[in-house]
């Protein structure tokens, strides 16, 4: 069995009269380890796809096992448990708390975890051991999502998911935090999966993806990624 | 406006409900508040007004002793102008049987023409025929004489009731409220204990008076005057003078009246005294005589009463003979039976003896007998001993021969000894000589000589020849010469030495045998010995056994020849004791002979007394009737004579009467005077002012600070919604709008909400609360309605206010969205920055805090103006609550501090000094009760008090009539500590009227008109009405009137429970006016108390209606501006409850603070609101108790936890999606 694996996924939202299906069958499979990107045009039920797997929305339908779990089975409560502690997750406006430092930040992450790493640790790990008593208003766009990666993988968690993870980054720093999943991916093991609408960056990862139209329209296993530093967008 | 603009302001509306019916709230409740509370007071005065004027209250009523007759309503009519005078009458009557059986009625006249104190009808109707009556609504509702029932009445004095009215029985008709109650209190009287419990209205034409009790005036002047105004007042006051002026010349008309018809009655009773008097010394003579004949019947009887006593002595003494006969015989009966037994005791004595003698004698023989055979067996013992003798003797020779043997054979022995060891060396030496002749020789044959003659023993050896030449042989031959003899002579040699140990030997042997023999034979003569010795032994023992016996044969002897003795001795004893027993039976049988003859003696002696004891009794008999004939004739004198004395008394009492009547008569005519009452009189009417002045000023305080905390509220709420709109105003600028639309938006926005939400708020308001309030007065005052109107000035106000407040507040909000460039405006406004808060700096606490302590006070310092909003408006809500305990603790205190601390005694007589003849000293004497424990007479005087100022107040003058247990009545002390004060020379004034005078202690104060200075010595606790106290000697010195007089006793109650007995015990006393008691007194002020805590209890609802809206509106505009932080620690797996205290702590926190200020600000404010509220006559009692702070503070963190549920379920909603929104 897969590590992840979504099986006939629906989830119908009533909008007045109409109903319509975010996620109408979705099924796909990522293996642990691999680093997965979910790819499709906005609107195209990428989100709902998302919100699922992280446990942030059930689903009315199938089956979604993470880790040989069921998740679309789980109780609010274990659901708060799940997010708590196998999930990381890395938002595309970084979410920070302003009113906090990056290391408190990370901290917010690691106080309600039972095997949490070190906050400085990981801060280093991710390149901004310099800048752990800053507050946010006083870290670049690059530094604020570092925190953010910095602040899920604290976590030590199964699955990282990322949503639009350089959405609101410049071009070189968007790379650079692909560069840093990536690398997360290949030298810790890490299960990552991000959900982008950039076709771009599709030949890095192991796995790509399709949504379209709410279905999965296509699964591609990519034997030989690149390196961020080859791809251009 | 635009059309499309105006559109988006509706809908906009519409998308925040919650936020606009809040700001609506806010402002509902702050309006109706305020103008509900402010309007209370007026509306209240006001419903008065119209009451009293409607119903037609008089402003002036008269009243006099000798009443009124027509032409002093005549002289009235032309004294003052006047709409209407209505001449009436009352009286005070009691209720007879029934549920109301002995409550006092005051009965008023009615007369349906007269628009004066027109009763205000609640039930039934008016009167239309006599015998139709109207009754106090209040007092009937209670009790069973309902609308359609009688009632009958009687009078309360030793008067007729035809003397009032027509009739006893009458038909209640109608039930009503009369406007000359204001209050619930009744009056006094001075009839039952004083106290009047209701009133009736009868018709005019029941009354059977021929004058007026009662002048009633409306004054012309006075019409369509407010009452509660000083314009009232003068009218009143300018009419009042002229009827005082016209009362001295009109009562000096009513005295020639009343005594002209008093004489013509006294005369009358004169004449019945004479007749009276004459008839009692008829009486006196008769009674002389009864006396007499008396007398002589009591001689008669006492002659009988000596005979019979004597013969009753008698009588005593021979039953004294009898019975002591009788006590003899039992005795002599008693001794007769204890010599019989002693006889037969003695009898059977003898037997035993004769008994026991025969026993000894056998026993005699029996040991005479034993010892004959103990001899015998001594004697065989002897012979035996003498025979063991001679063998022992024996035995002894024989041991004595057989030691001697035993010593020969050991002699024998040693000499065989000896020679087995001479034979023993003599072989020693022969072989030695072979060992050392060997290999040696000597020369000279006397050596082997000298060898030889060593081995000669006589006896034992003898050297041979044989043996000699072998020595000589062997000793001489040297060696190697002939060493084959030599070796023979050797060998001869050593068989020579073998020989001689052979014999040796052979000699050892036997001497062994020997030893042998004589070891046996020793140890047998060692045998023998010991044999011998025992046979010695047992030969003593034997001796002694029989020396022994003998002893004991001879001891026996000794004992048998005393048993003889004795038994001879008791031969005799026997003897002696039979002859004495014949003696005794003798004896016995003369007694029972004696016993007999007495008996029958005693006998006679009882049948004599008998005899006697009848006649006695038919003597005593005799007596009795006499005596009893005696007792009547006696009785009838006595009675007699009591009737002869009643009769004295009564002439007496007839003759004090006219006394009396005569002296009332000049009394009542001297005192009389006319009393003129205006509205101000009855004191209630002037507490219905004030009370409607006191809710005033408590409205003063409490609506404003609603306004404000509601003011700060909807600030708060625009500003939120002009940042949520910025984009929107953006758009707008970058459209082309101009800033006035823009803004316009808002002040519609603000202008929609407050309108209505004013005009709700004061629909309400004015509705209710001046209706609460005017309930809670009800319980107090018998105002029937109130008046309550919409207030348009208020109103206007109110709304114009509270639009200024949220139109305002719109505009300061949007002041720097309005400035900035449209393109700055669309841009998403930059979250606010995250900055270290001054506590971090402090290292040492900040380190040792929870990460999510760090949180908490990092997010509560960063929206500053909302912890601020939060912490005034909980502060608010807190001081509001403390006020209002406060307020009705410090009103509580009043009460008992009043009542119970400083005014210590129970009741309060009032006495009558008008006249010359008051006699302190009989209503002192009459107290001396069960009932009263003591008494003190004070003067009580209402006298204006000054400063040197100038400053004029009224107060209560106290003046005791001696210093001494002043304070067992009147305790006065200061409030702070306690210090108890005596009163010296000058006066002592209370709190609050030395705080209204401005003065303090050794300042002067004037009292009355008279201009001596009085020095202020102390200044005591009080907090009802003001009072002053002095000595009856400065009082002296102040020269008011004609000095010291006591028309007060003070008096405490042994029993306070005892009330109606003391005040009916009182009133009989003429000089008595009334009596009221310190308990009613503090009633009337619990009645308030009681009131204002629905009050208090109105506030407290607001003060949390506006802790709620506060806290919740501030905690939403909190989620909402964090909407997105809380959803990303959703997100990041914060449980529901972990969100909520991320959120609850902040709150905690802003409403711990909010709490501890407005505890601190709620002291200022009650202060504020004690000092506004208070009245001259009233000091409320100053300091909160510590449970009002207590209670003020849990209640807000009630709320505060009320609020923080309800966020729960709105923090539980927040959509986890919403943390993956782009900025806004």
């Amino acid at each position: 069995m897969s590590f992840v694996e979504f099986r006939n996924v629906y989830k119908r939202y009533k909008m007045g009269e109409v109903t319509i299906a975010a996620s109408d069958g979705v099924s796909f499979e990522i293996e642990k380890g691999e680093f997965a990107v979910i790819v499709g045009a906005s609107g195209a039920g990428k989100t709902t796809v998302l919100n699922m797997l992280g446990g942030m929305d059930t689903c009315d339908e199938g089956k979604i096992i993470v880790d040989g779990r069921n998740i679309a089975a789980f109780s609010k409560k274990e659901m708060t448990r799940y997010r708590r502690q196998d999930i990381g997750f890395v938002f595309q406006f970084y979410n920070l708390v302003q009113n906090l430092t990056a290391k408190e930040n990370v901290e917010l992450a690691t106080e309600i975890c039972s095997d949490a790493r070190n906050a400085e640790a990981v801060l280093r790990q991710v390149g901004l051991g310099e800048r752990i008593n800053n507050f946010p208003a006083q870290l670049s766009g690059g530094e604020q999502q570092r925190v953010s990666i910095a602040r899920a993988l604290a976590k030590s968690p199964k699955l990282l998911l990322c949503d639009e993870p350089t959405g609101a980054l410049d071009y070189n720093t968007g790379k650079t935090i692909l560069k840093l999943l990536q690398d997360t991916c290949r030298e810790k093991g890490m299960t990552v999966v991000v959900i982008t609408h950039n076709q771009a960056i599709t030949p890095m990862a192991d796995r790509v993806i399709t949504i379209k139209n709410s279905k999965v329209s296509n699964v591609t296993l990519n034997s030989s990624p690149v390196p961020v530093e080859t791809i251009e967008w | 406006m635009k059309k499309k603009l105006f559109l988006n302001t509706l809908r906009s509306l519409k998308s925040t409900k919650s936020r606009f019916f809040a700001i609506m709230a806010i402002i509902a409740i702050g309006c109706g508040f305020f103008a509900g509370v402010k309007s209370a007071g007026p509306d209240m005065k006001k419903s008065s007004a119209q009451y009293l004027d409607e119903q037609g209250l008089a402003d002036i009523h008269l009243l006099s002793e000798l009443g009124f007759d027509d032409e002093d309503v005549a002289a009235v009519e032309n004294a003052v102008d006047a709409d209407e005078i209505y001449a009436g009458y009352s009286a005070d009557l009691v209720a007879d049987g029934g549920d109301l059986d002995g409550k006092i009625l005051k009965v008023y006249s009615y007369d349906p023409e007269s628009g004066i104190n027109v009763p205000y009808l609640t039930e039934g109707r008016l009167p239309e025929a006599p015998g139709e009556i109207i009754a106090d609504e209040r007092f009937f509702s209670a009790s069973t004489p309902n609308v359609g029932d009688k009632i009958t009445l009687k009078t309360g004095d030793d008067r007729e009731m035809s003397d009032y009215l027509s009739e006893t029985e009458f038909t209640i008709v109608g039930k009503a409220k009369s406007p000359v109650y204001i209050a619930y209190e009744r009056g006094n009287t001075s009839i039952g204990n004083g106290v009047i419990n209701g009133w009736l209205l009868i018709p005019e034409e029941n009354f059977s008076y021929d004058i007026y009790t009662d002048i009633y005036i409306s004054l012309a002047e006075a019409d369509g005057v407010d009452p509660y105004t000083d314009e009232y007042e003068e009218i009143v006051d300018k009419n009042a003078n002229e009827l005082e002026n016209l009362s001295e010349t009109q009562i000096e008309h009513r005295k020639g009246v009343v005594l002209d018809e008093a004489y013509e009655e006294i005369n009358d009773a004169k004449a019945e005294l004479a007749d009276a008097e004459k008839e009692y010394s008829d009486g006196e003579q008769e009674i002389a005589d009864g006396e007499k004949e008396i007398a002589d019947n009591e001689k008669k009887v006492s002659d009988a009463e000596k005979e019979i006593a004597d013969g009753e002595k008698e009588i005593a003494d021979n039953e004294k003979k009898i019975s002591d006969g009788e006590k003899e015989i039992a005795d002599g009966e008693k001794e007769i039976a204890d010599n019989e037994k002693k006889v037969s005791d003695a009898e059977k004595e003898i037997a035993d003896g004769e008994k026991e003698i025969a026993d000894a004698e056998k026993e005699i023989a029996d040991g005479e007998k034993e010892i004959a055979d103990h001899e015998k067996e001594i004697a065989d013992g002897e012979a035996e001993i003498s025979e063991n003798e001679a063998a022992l003797a024996d035995a002894e020779k024989q041991l004595a021969d057989g030691r001697k043997e035993l010593a020969d054979g050991e002699a024998q022995y040693e000499e065989g000894a000896a020679a087995v060891s001479g034979l023993d060396s003599i072989a020693e030496a022969l072989n030695g000589i072979v060992t050392a002749y060997q290999t040696a020789a000597v020369q000279d044959i006397s050596a082997v000589n000298e060898v030889i003659s060593g081995l000669d023993h006589e006896g034992l050896f003898t050297v041979d020849d044989t043996l000699k030449q072998l020595l000589t042989g062997y000793m001489m031959t040297p060696p190697g010469y002939d060493d084959a003899s030599k070796a023979a002579a050797g060998q001869g040699i050593a068989q020579y030495a073998a020989g001689v140990t052979a014999q040796a030997d052979e000699l050892r042997n036997t001497l062994a045998e020997t030893r042998t023999q004589l070891d046996s034979a020793k140890a047998e003569l060692d045998k023998h010995e010991a044999e011998i010795e025992s046979g010695r032994q047992e030969l003593s023992e034997a001796k002694q056994t029989i020396s022994d016996a003998k002893q004991e044969v001879a001891d026996a002897k000794a004992e048998l020849d005393s048993a003889r003795e004795e038994v001879r001795k008791a031969k005799a004893e026997l003897e002696d004791g039979r002859k004495e027993l014949e003696d005794g039976k003798k004896e016995l049988e003369d007694g029972k002979k004696e016993l007999d003859d007495a008996r029958k003696e005693l006998e006679d002696g009882k049948k004599e007394l008998e005899d006697g004891k009848k006649e006695l009794e038919d003597g005593r008999k005799e007596l009795e009737d006499g005596k009893k004939e005696l007792e009547d004739g006696r009785k009838e004198l006595d009675d007699g004579k009591k009737e002869l004395e009643d009769a004295a008394q009564e002439i007496a009492d007839a003759k004090q009467e006219i006394a009396d009547a005569e002296q009332e008569v000049h009394d009542s005519v001297d005192d009389a005077e006319w009393y003129v009452f205006d509205r101000e009189y009855n004191p209630y009417y002037s507490h219905y002012a004030e009370d409607c002045e006191r809710v005033d000023a408590i409205a003063a305080v409490f609506p404003i600070f609603f306004i404000l905390v509601a003011a700060l509220v909807c600030c708060t709420t625009m500003t939120r919604m002009v940042e949520e709109q910025r984009t929107e105003i953006g758009t707008l600028k970058a459209l082309g709008y101009s800033r006035f639309s823009i803004i316009s938006q808002y002040i519609m926005y603000a202008a929609a909400a407050s309108i209505p939400g004013g005009f709700i708020g004061l629909l309400i308001g004015f509705n209710t609360l001046p209706r609460v309030i005017f309930i809670c007065y009800q319980s107090m005052y018998s105002q029937p309605y109130l008046i309550s109107d919409f207030k348009w000035d208020y109103a206007a106000g109110c709304i114009i206010t509270s639009c200024l407040c949220t139109g305002l507040s719109a505009l300061y909000a949007s002041r720097q969205e309005l400035v900035s460039c449209p393109a700055q405006l669309m841009r998403p406004k930059p979250p606010r920055d995250g900055k270290r808060i001054l506590l971090e700096r402090i290292g040492f606490i900040w380190k040792r805090l929870k990460f999510t302590t760090k949180v908490t006070f990092r997010n509560l310092f960063r929206y500053k103006a909302r912890l601020l909003m939060t912490v005034i408006g909980i502060a608010g809500c807190t001081a509001l609550l403390l006020t209002g305990f406060g307020l009705r603790e410090s009103i509580t205190a009043i009460v008992d501090r009043q009542y119970g601390d400083i005014f210590r005694y129970d009741a309060l007589a009032a006495i009558d000094d008008s006249g010359e003849n008051t006699n302190h000293d009989a209503v002192a004497e009459s107290m001396s009760t069960d009932i009263v424990s003591a008494e003190k007479l004070v003067m009580q005087v209402t006298e204006d008090i000054r400063n040197s100022g100038g400053d004029n107040y009224e107060t209560y003058l106290l003046v005791p009539e001696t210093k001494d247990n002043f304070t067992d009545f009147i305790d006065l002390h200061t409030r702070e500590d306690k210090t108890p004060i005596e009163l010296s020379g000058g006066a002592v004034i209370g709190e609050k009227l030395a705080g209204l005078l401005g003065v303090g202690i050794g300042d002067k104060v004037y009292f009355g008109e008279s201009s001596v200075p009085v020095n202020v010595d102390a200044i005591c606790e009080n907090y009802t009405f003001n009072y002053a106290y002095m000595t009856r000697e400065t009082y002296d010195t102040l020269g008011i009137d004609d000095g010291f007089s006591g028309n007060v006793f003070l008096i405490n109650m042994t029993d306070p429970e005892r009330t109606d007995e003391l005040s009916e015990m009182l009133l009989k006393n003429e000089d008595v006016l009334a009596v009221t008691y310190s308990e009613d007194g503090g009633d009337k002020f619990r009645d308030l108390v009681d009131s204002l805590s629905l009050i208090v209890v109105a506030i407290i609802a607001s003060a949390g209606a506006l802790a709620f809206v506060v806290l919740f509106n501030l905690s939403n505009i909190n989620v909402n501006e964090r909407i997105r932080e809380l959803a990303t620690i959703k997100v990041l797996g914060f449980y529901d409850g972990e969100v909520a205290a991320y959120i609850y702590r902040e709150n905690m926190i802003s409403t711990l603070m909010g709490t501890a200020a407005g505890l601190v600000m709620g002291i200022f404010l009650e202060k504020f609101v004690v000092k506004t509220a208070e009245v001259d006559a009233v000091m409320f009692a100053p300091g909160i108790p510590f449970y009002c702070f207590a209670a003020a503070a849990a209640l807000t963190l009630l709320f505060a936890l009320l609020v923080n549920v309800t966020l729960y379920f709105r923090l539980k909603k927040i959509d986890m999606a919403a943390s993956l929104k782009a900025i806004e």
